[in-house]
């Protein structure tokens, strides 16, 4: 899908007929800037509200005021013409596969000078389709239910949220909390679209209960009931016993989540600022050597794998070689002479020369004592060979011998500064804690032991977790025991034959379901950690890429990132880090809606103030890749995000299309206006390409 | 969309399933999808499994 045209009339904050032509094709980048408040979110409000009919954004933190409450006329123009009928309205023209589309979507609305309330019309909608010769449909399509089924076919209801990101969701994305998790999930389920295998499991599960309770009614008074009561005293068991695991991980991520808020505060005490930067380089500057430690080892592995045989035996090696030079020598005058000649003539008792010799003769003697003296001329030369051979070996193996006493001396060097830098980041952290307890400042005394104590707090919850976890497993394998024990006595008892095996039809199709379900959610997961991953490295910088050598969904719906070390280390990335892990996963999820390629959006993707914790150097390296990832990409950014730095980066993309900014005027007053300098500009530079 | 539900019903036909059980499962996506009450859903669920039953005995 491709944006090609916005237009706004009166829509919200926007006062008066607006037009937006989106950049697509080779230039591909659209910015509309405009400061915090002037109506960024108004453009992509317009555009949810034409295409699917919504007067909310999914990140509205206000859901109270009720949709009838919303207005989308400009109150400015309702005000200045009391009584008189006003229209908002939002045309979008759009390209899909062969066709173009032009939606538009209106309504009426009046404000009663008497009382000062608002009245709205029904809302007007119509759809006109243009084959790709340019010929419209004379069917003007004006059913609002038809253009939901064409929209939706075009963009799936449930992953319509995929392409619009702003810098928030983003950072919240970022974090590893319930909020994460649960967008992960819900992510991954909208992917499946398994609502309906998700209800119908709970069917099952409520039909496989009652079947239960029709075979529990059944065996009153036997073994087979006080199996039962087991069974249901040992769930809620396992119930209570899950409920204290959420609970305590609610506490741990509120316990983490105290730690960041007190870091942020200690960071405004200079000297405590100046610790927290060194302690972050010097965490940077660990985890680049962990990678180089890593990738040494794997050289070393490697030349061990190939040469470790050699060097094992090397002594063996050197003593085989000596042994086959001393037999080398002993042969050297009569190398060449084959031992089957000699032995030819001396049973022919004739020489080359033609001259006759018997046993008794002194030619006789000599060559007796030649022959026993000379070696096979095969072994001669399979001798000569295998020296050759085993001594190049040998020569190879020294020089890797050689260099992997380099890579030791490496590897042991690179390991002696982990260990400096761990223990300067340890250094660093008791700094910061002293700090903390010896500063004037109160407050910060009082955040440092706060932090300390969080600090056991966390510690403390993740052992407690640790354990009940553990209590929890030993109550299924208890529950798996009863209920094996429930299926034996059903068996047993032939009067319940039919309703066990209706029983055992439930259970399978359900146990189908669940299992069917696993694999979709795991499928997705390996997918979508695949695409992140990809993304994550084709986003950052590549003097960042050491960090992070794979980004992973796991179990929980978090985000793992692990490093070379193979530690998950998303709490100990920077926030900028953070946000391009976050990034690259909403790409990621973005592709993967659009059933496109890894690394290929088939769709546009929007984003609202995407920048703003991202640093420098990681900035401009996603402003040159994001376009190759995306077919349309659509920056709402603040003057502050696009400086001239910025602009440079952009224009040296070659993709920058279109550039517009917003005005405001007034209150609910903003206007949209084409940047013409920078229009003209990029037209004036592209012209020649 | 990588996955649907018409993978949901391929992956159905692909299994250890009987086929009255698989035409089960796929009654109950359909259900779903037509929009139908969890009374009328579990009432179905109930008979077809009643008659799987009696025909597996058969």
């Amino acid at each position: 899908m491709e944006i090609l045209q916005l237009r706004v009339h009166n829509f919200r904050q926007f006062y008066g007929d607006f037009t937006i032509d989106f950049a697509s094709g080779d230039k591909n980048i659209t910015i509309v800037a405009g400061q915090n408040g002037y109506g960024k979110t108004g453009i992509f409000r317009a555009i949810y509200y034409n295409l699917f009919g919504l007067k909310r954004l999914p990140q509205d933190a206000d859901n109270t005021t009720k949709d009838a409450e919303l207005h989308l006329v400009n109150l400015n123009k309702l005000n200045e013409n009391m009584d008189e009928v006003i229209k908002a309205e939002v045309t979008m023209t759009f390209k899909h596969g062969k066709y173009k589309y032009v939606l538009t979507r209106s309504l009426d609305e009046m404000k009663l000078s008497d009382d000062e309330s608002i009245i709205s019309s029904e809302e007007f909608v119509e759809l006109r389709m243009i084959d790709e010769n340019g010929n419209t449909d004379p069917k003007i399509i004006t059913d609002n239910e038809k253009i939901k089924q064409i929209i939706f076919d075009i963009i799936p209801d449930s992953v319509k949220n995929f392409y619009f990101f702003d810098g928030e969701k983003i950072e919240k994305l970022a974090k590893t909390d319930k909020y994460t998790r649960n967008e992960i999930k819900n992510g991954i389920t909208s992917f499946l679209q398994i609502d309906d295998l998700d209800k119908a499991i709970s069917l099952l599960q409520k039909k496989e209960r009652e079947q239960n309770e029709k075979i529990r009614h059944k065996s009153k008074e036997t073994p087979l009931e006080k199996a039962y009561e087991d069974r249901n005293n040992l769930e809620q068991k396992i119930q209570f016993t899950q409920n204290s695991i959420e609970g305590l991980e609610e506490n741990l991520e509120a316990i983490k989540e105290e730690i960041e808020v007190i870091n942020s505060q200690l960071v405004e005490n200079v000297n405590i600022q100046d610790l927290m930067s060194s302690l972050e380089l010097e965490k940077q500057k660990k985890d680049n050597l962990e990678g180089d430690y890593n990738s040494l080892k794997q050289t070393m592995s490697e030349y061990i794998r190939t040469y470790g045989a050699f060097i094992y035996m090397k002594d063996s090696l050197v003593e085989t070689l000596k042994i086959l030079k001393e037999y080398m020598e002993k042969n050297k005058d009569s190398y060449g002479v084959s031992k089957q000649l000699i032995e030819r003539i001396l049973t022919d008792s004739k020489c080359f020369c033609g001259n006759e010799f018997n046993n008794n003769d002194d030619t006789y003697n000599l060559l007796l004592e030649l022959r026993n003296n000379v070696g096979d001329i095969e072994t001669d030369y399979k001798v000569s060979e295998l020296y050759n051979e085993i001594e190049e070996k040998l020569r190879r193996t020294e020089e890797k011998m050689f260099e992997i006493h380099n890579l030791l001396e490496n590897v042991s060097l690179k390991k002696e500064a982990i260990e400096e830098c761990q223990k300067e980041i340890e250094n660093l952290n008791s700094k910061i804690v002293n700090e903390g307890i010896n500063s004037e400042n109160y407050n910060h005394k009082e955040l440092t032991e706060r932090k300390e104590k969080c600090i056991r707090d966390k510690e403390e919850t993740q052992a407690e977790l640790i354990s009940l976890k553990r209590r929890k497993e030993e109550q299924e394998d208890e529950l798996k025991g009863i209920e094996s024990r429930i299926e034996e006595l059903i068996k047993a008892n032939k009067a319940l034959d039919i309703e066990r095996e209706k029983l055992e039809i439930l259970v399978k199709l359900k146990t189908h379901f669940l299992n069917t379900k696993d694999q979709y959610m795991d499928l997705t997961k390996k997918e979508l950690s695949i695409r992140t991953t990809e993304n994550y490295k084709k986003l950052i910088s590549s003097s960042s890429q050491n960090t992070i050598k794979e980004i992973h969904i796991n179990d929980k719906y978090e985000i793992d990132t692990i490093g070379w070390s193979k530690d998950l280390i998303l709490q100990d990335l920077s926030a900028g880090q953070r946000q391009f892990v976050a990034l690259s996963f909403v790409t990621a999820l973005a592709s993967m809606a659009s059933n496109s390629d890894i690394g290929d959006i088939d769709m546009p993707l929007f984003m609202d103030t995407p920048f703003a914790r991202i640093d420098r150097e990681n900035r401009f390296t996603l402003i040159k890749r994001i376009p190759l990832l995306t077919s349309q990409w659509i920056l709402l950014v603040t003057d502050s995000e696009v400086t001239k730095d910025e602009f440079t980066v952009l224009s040296e993309t070659e993709k920058l299309g279109k550039y517009y900014f917003l005005e405001k005027i007034d209150e609910g007053k903003t206007l949209i206006k084409e940047n013409t300098e920078i229009n003209t500009y990029i037209q004036r530079e592209y012209k020649g390409l | 969309m990588i996955i649907n539900k018409n993978i949901v019903n391929e992956i159905l036909k692909d299994n250890q399933l009987t086929e009255e059980e698989k035409n089960l499962g796929i009654e109950i996506l359909e259900l779903l999808k037509e929009g139908r009450s969890d009374d009328h859903i579990l009432k179905h669920i109930e008979r077809k499994v009643t008659i799987i039953q009696k025909g597996g005995k058969a």
